[in-house]
């Protein structure tokens, strides 16, 4: 028995790390923020934002055309695009992140006032 | 007996609260997780990426089971992205299907961004699979059109059956993402039949008994969906999937060190 119990708590610990996934939301981690906070203070290079919202764009020869739905132009437009135009598409040198939890912006106010 | 005992049963607490949890802190600085977050998008742009499927490594890989490189997939799609000072700024938005980490048997449809992707990474190393234009067109009319998040099956498991939709997982409910693309339908039917049909997944090589002994200690893992040996989709295997049917253009693992390596 007392085989048995250590035999099944064994392979529970073996198996909490084989088989632990790694979908868990990372991107409203309070540590997070603070830490990309600090970054953009010491380095001239980063500028830290939050995202409001993204809307898929297509970028169509020299114009960039906001996606709305499937029967847009746009949508049609990107395989035509592939065939005429390589040139890289427009990278922000931001860093952009999701918003932080609601518990660090609570703290962040009662700091500030 | 007891001091044994007790030592498991705390390193089974600390194990847990490590597979489920958010990590505190990053293993990376910083710095490194920034500059490896562009490093992505800058490939991805180079290419010419308007959507393209993204992987992640987020355990010890000498951890992983067998044939599994990557423990996190989604979508990620180029954007205009509104920020909070009211500016727009050119990037990736990544749409992915995240487990809650405080009811890991649960799951939430979340938008977030590079550097948010890869923070809780254990290694700098991106997966990267490119679709052909045109299934590009069609994943970014679906997102466009919000039609993926009627794909979300919020009950979580880790080894979810793609096969059926009882449970889903990261990389289960990229798949169906695809499908509902190449096949412009919303029929979650439809989509377990073709997934059953033409998607081979990922056998998961971790014994009976372990996975058993899982499902007892968390939601977030369940064999019930199953009903043979446990299978599931994985960023490999979809890439493979993709690839077999002659629809992606670029598969490739991205290194920090700028090396690439074909899937």
């Amino acid at each position: 028995m007392k085989k048995l119990i250590i035999a099944l708590l064994t392979s529970a610990v073996v198996a909490q790390g084989a088989m632990a996934a790694d979908s868990v939301d990372h991107s409203g981690q309070a540590s997070k923020h603070s830490v990309l906070a600090s970054v953009e203070g010491v380095s001239t290079t980063a500028s830290v934002a939050s995202a409001v919202v993204a809307a898929p764009v297509i970028i169509t020869g020299l114009s960039v055309v906001a996606v709305a739905d499937s029967t847009h132009q746009s949508v049609k437009a990107l395989h035509a695009r592939h065939e005429r135009n390589t040139q890289p598409l427009t990278i922000t040198t931001r860093v952009i992140t999701r918003d932080p939890p609601p518990s660090e912006m609570v703290v962040e106010q009662t700091v500030n006032h | 007996m007891r001091v044994i005992i007790a030592v498991l049963l705390i390193l089974l607490t600390a194990g847990a609260q490590a597979g489920s949890q958010a990590p505190s802190k990053s293993v990376f600085q910083p710095e490194q997780i920034i500059d490896f977050a562009k490093q992505v998008e800058r490939y991805a742009a180079a290419h010419q990426a308007h959507a393209f499927i993204i992987g992640r490594v987020g355990r010890p890989e000498k951890e992983l089971p067998k044939g599994i490189h990557f423990t996190h997939t989604a979508v990620a799609v180029y954007s205009a992205i509104t920020l909070d000072d009211g500016t727009t700024e050119y990037g990736y938005a990544i749409h992915n299907l995240y487990q809650r980490a405080d009811d890991p048997g649960r799951s939430d449809i979340i938008v977030d961004y590079p550097v948010d992707f890869f923070w809780g990474a254990q290694t700098l190393k991106a997966g990267i699979v490119i679709p052909t234009p045109a299934v590009q067109e069609r994943l970014i009319a679906l997102i466009s059109e919000q039609k993926h998040l009627g794909l979300h099956n919020p009950r979580y498991s880790v080894v979810a059956n793609p096969f059926n939709s009882e449970r889903q997982n990261c990389t289960e409910f990229t798949l169906d993402m695809l499908q509902a693309a190449l096949y412009q339908t919303e029929d979650k039917q439809r989509i377990k039949a073709n997934n059953a049909v033409y998607f081979k997944p990922q056998r998961v090589h971790i014994s009976p008994l372990k996975l058993a002994v899982g499902s007892m200690v968390t939601d977030g893992v369940t064999t019930s969906d199953h009903k043979e040996r446990v299978r599931t989709a994985t960023f490999t295997t979809i890439g493979h999937y993709l690839a077999q049917f002659n629809l992606s253009q670029q598969a490739v693992v991205l290194y920090a060190n700028g090396r690439t390596q074909a899937i």
